[in-house]
């Protein structure tokens, strides 16, 4: 098998998690005005199967998706890679010894000629029993060198040997699986069509997903500087949810490049952690708008509304100390390593002031989000004031 | 401001106010961060503030986290892909024929599908939404439908991948993967004694739980066909799980892994849009959010207390009980059910392990009835499956259980609260039974996790 040395770029890490999002969200909004028109799509698609056949055709995720036992001998194949692959990381630790063995003879020869040079020198310069037997001493350890060596010789050979039958093997393993996926390439477009035909004879019961659960409907906000946070956040929050969708990209090269390509990248899981730690943090003022935050409601749900909004205008003191003191001391840690171009102490060495800003960048759209809620308190509790004695609640 | 208090006081203090701002409705993430900063402020100086962005960065590059927000992914993914819905469709056609046959569907989805999922509203909601109303209509006693949803339900957070246990990793520095072998063994046992409950309880009373008649049953081939439908769904399953069981990868891998593989099955079943992609990336998001926000406060909260000496000042109140080791682990068990009541999961956890672990740690578990008991070494795995166990209890005990809040919100009309709290009943017996035997037989918890580890 081939290694695979991709290391991604900083560059492209950074404009890759600005840029997907953007595209991601052009794309929702897209075919959400396109589905108002056109019919439904049909339900197998070529565009879908071809991207599983380039992202997942090793284990025959295109023939999965098309229902067909062909996948069987994909996954076979794959299976028999992977112990390969085994087999062969371990004979190369195997192989690289004995090669190892072979240079440590070769070596300790060499030594002892040029010991053997000196001891000679010496001798002829002065014969003496005492030279003399150091001469012999250098000469027998040559000897048992030399008897070393052809067998370490033959060893390593054996080694190297199996080793590059085993790397051998499993390229001819890679090989075969390549020529499948090259040979489903052209035949997909007709499997999609006879997929299409099975499946619509069958009864299609419509099956819709649960409908997105957001709670929160802009258009019930009275105040326009809520209404533009409340856009905000909501613009945020999905900006960074679709980076979850990166994440399944990256872990899965990570592991197929580990695990079938014996060439771990040291970049993945860094890239990944980061990137979902600074998801984390801006996700905040979105679960506020949401009202995700979890709360113990067995006092809170019972209250009336004004009350409730009261009770929030009062916490939201501890509220605010939270986020304004997050605000600012993550701005002075940010600041503090934008100073020295903080990169991280990995092979990968990425920056790290960007994901330190994620801190106050955070806690500011918490602070926004906090104060748009506290207007419509404040609302709350002077409108509804006067109703409460016509309602009695 | 400096000022010095004695620990007493502190952690009256300090807790008294958590409680108070907690029942006036701040959400726990705020509750906690708002708290640590003052009493940063008031104990320490306004400098000691800064501290808050170093305690938060850790969790930020944490990579063991980075698995919750993946399990997430995959089980929203698979929801999305319809899956809880035919899970329990087909296992209840195979077992229609049965006595109780409804319930016992429920169970066995809930259990698989607790395998799927880390936390426990998804699959609860969605059996509320779809047992529920299948068991009311074939007259099911109400303890029998209500009780198998919520019990099966809460499973969730015990069965691997379960976000529980990644968190409990996290903070208690334990691997993830042996936290996941050893909660195996544990939610099995669990799932067959809610099993045999209700066969018991059909078997002596035979009106609780009828069988479909045979006009309704589903021929044998039909079950095989459906069986072949669900065949992608629990081979991702055994998948992600047998990855992580045999070692091969990380769990962060195979959680990565798996989010791909939803999204195979989703095409799969023909259900993979553009729309389901985003609404799963953003239950996803707001899921993590929660989590993730109640564990900066927490950490900041908790981080004070035990810097202040807190750790040592519940030890010391727990053996000067004079309790010994058992007596004090239940006394834990205890106060977890308690704070069950009121709090969610993650904030327990991130408010009780930091301090118990560190407890259990310095004591030693020589058994009891003579019976073999836990090397030390083993000891936070043990506590942590245990408390996992313990938690499914939080979950079902009146009146604040949060699995029944969940049920409740929908349940068809008819479904009463003062049902759903009887239903909690025996189950609640069940899991403390369930709990007992992992307590007086460590083995069920480390047997498997030896086996794989070594």
């Amino acid at each position: 098998m081939p290694e695979l040395t991709f290391v991604l770029p900083h560059w492209l890490y950074w404009s890759g998690l600005i840029l997907f999002p953007l595209t991601a969200y052009f794309i929702f909004r897209h075919t959400a005005k396109q589905k108002a028109i056109a019919d439904p799509q049909p339900q197998i698609t070529k565009t879908l199967a071809y991207f599983f056949l380039i992202t997942g055709g090793f284990v025959g995720c295109h023939r999965m998706y098309l229902k067909s036992l062909w996948a069987i001998p994909f996954i076979a194949i794959f299976v028999s890679i992977l112990l390969v692959n085994a087999e062969t990381r371990d004979m190369r630790e195997v192989a690289s010894e004995a090669k190892n063995q072979v240079v440590l003879i070769e070596n300790k020869i060499k030594r002892a000629e040029k010991n053997l040079a000196k001891a000679e020198e010496r001798l002829e310069n002065r014969d003496n029993d005492r030279n003399r037997k150091k001469r012999d001493k250098v000469l027998e350890k040559l000897e048992a060198a030399k008897v070393q060596l052809e067998p370490a010789k033959a060893n390593n050979e054996i080694e190297q040997q199996e080793y590059a039958d085993f790397q051998k093997n499993a390229t001819i393993l890679g090989g075969i699986l390549l020529i499948l996926i090259l040979f489903d390439a052209t035949q997909i477009p007709k499997l999609v069509a006879r997929r299409n035909e099975i499946e619509k004879q069958a009864m299609n019961e419509v099956f819709s997903g649960p409908v997105d659960e957001s709670k929160y409907n802009l258009e019930q906000e009275k105040f326009g500087f809520n209404r533009f946070v409340g856009r905000l956040n909501g613009f945020c929050g999905e900006f960074v949810a679709y980076w979850s969708a990166i994440a399944v990209f990256v872990y899965y090269y990570e592991v197929v490049s580990r695990y079938v390509f014996n060439s771990p990248t040291n970049w993945a899981h860094e890239s990944m952690f980061l990137m979902f730690g600074m998801q984390y943090l801006i996700a905040g003022g979105f679960v506020l708008r949401e009202g995700g935050h979890v709360r113990v409601d067995v006092l809170y749900t019972n209250l009336s509304n004004r009350t409730k909004a009261i009770f929030d205008l009062i916490t939201s003191v501890f509220f605010f100390i939270f986020v304004i003191a997050l605000l600012i001391s993550g701005w002075t840690f940010f600041t503090d390593a934008l100073g020295q171009r903080e990169v991280s102490f990995t092979e990968w060495g990425i920056q790290y002031y960007p994901v330190k800003l994620a801190l106050p960048v955070g806690a500011a759209l918490l602070i926004l989000q906090g104060v748009a809620q506290l207007l419509n308190d404040i609302d709350k509790i002077i409108n509804t004031g006067n109703e409460v004695s016509q309602h009695g609640t | 401001m400096g000022l010095e208090i004695d620990i007493f006081w502190l952690t009256v203090l300090m807790f008294g106010s958590l409680a108070i701002l907690l029942l006036a409705g701040l959400p726990l993430s705020f509750v906690t961060g708002g708290l640590a900063c003052v009493f940063l402020f008031l104990f320490g100086d306004i400098q000691m503030l800064n501290i808050i962005p170093s305690r938060i960065f850790p969790l930020m590059t944490d990579y063991q986290l980075s698995a919750i927000p993946l399990f997430i992914f995959m089980a929203s993914m698979l929801e999305r892909a319809g899956i809880i819905e035919e899970l329990f469709d087909m296992v209840y056609k195979i077992l229609g024929g049965l006595r109780g046959g409804l319930a016992i569907s429920t169970i066995i989805a809930s259990t698989v599908l607790a395998a799927m999922c880390g936390v426990i509203g998804a699959t609860e909601v969605t059996m509320g939404l779809i047992a529920l109303p299948a068991m009311m209509k074939k007259n099911y006693h109400p303890t029998i439908a209500c009780g198998s949803i919520l019990a099966g339900g809460t499973l969730g957070i015990l069965i691997p991948p379960s976000i529980l246990a990644i968190l409990f990793a996290v903070v208690a520095q334990q691997s993830v993967g042996e936290l996941f072998i050893g909660a195996v063994i544990p939610g099995l046992i669990l799932s067959s004694l809610y099993i045999a409950f209700v066969i018991a309880y059909t078997t002596v009373k035979p009106e609780a739980g009828p069988a479909l008649p045979p006009e309704e049953r589903v021929s044998t081939r039909e079950k095989v066909r459906l069986l072949g439908n669900m065949f992608a769904p629990l081979a991702l399953v055994t998948l992600v799980l047998g990855i992580i069981f045999a070692g091969i990868a990380t769990p962060v891998e195979a959680a990565g892994v798996g989010t791909f593989g939803a999204v195979v099955v989703a095409a799969m079943h023909r259900r993979l849009s553009w729309e389901n992609l985003r609404a799963a990336t953003m239950t996803t998001l707001r899921v993590t959010g929660m989590v993730l926000w109640i564990i900066f406060g927490a950490t900041l909260f908790v981080g004070f207390y035990v810097v202040n000496g807190g750790q040592a000042f519940v030890n010391e109140a727990l053996i000067g009980t004079g309790l010994g080791p058992y007596g004090i682990l239940i006394v834990m068990m205890i106060m977890l059910v308690v704070l069950g009541m009121f709090l969610d999961w993650v904030g327990i956890l991130l408010l009780a392990v930091p301090i118990f672990v560190p407890i259990m740690k310095s004591m030693s578990f020589d058994g009891v009835f003579g019976l073999p008991g836990v090397a030390p070494h083993e000891l936070p795995l043990w506590f942590g499956i245990v408390y996992m166990v313990n938690m499914q209890m939080s979950f079902l005990s009146p009146p604040f259980g949060y699995a029944l809040f969940y049920l409740k919100s929908v349940a068809p009309p008819g479904v009463t609260m003062a049902q759903i709290y009887r239903a909690s009943l025996p189950f609640l017996c069940l899991q403390i039974v369930g709990l007992s035997i992992c307590i007086i037989f460590p083995e069920v918890v480390l047997w498997l996790p030896r086996l794989v580890y070594g």
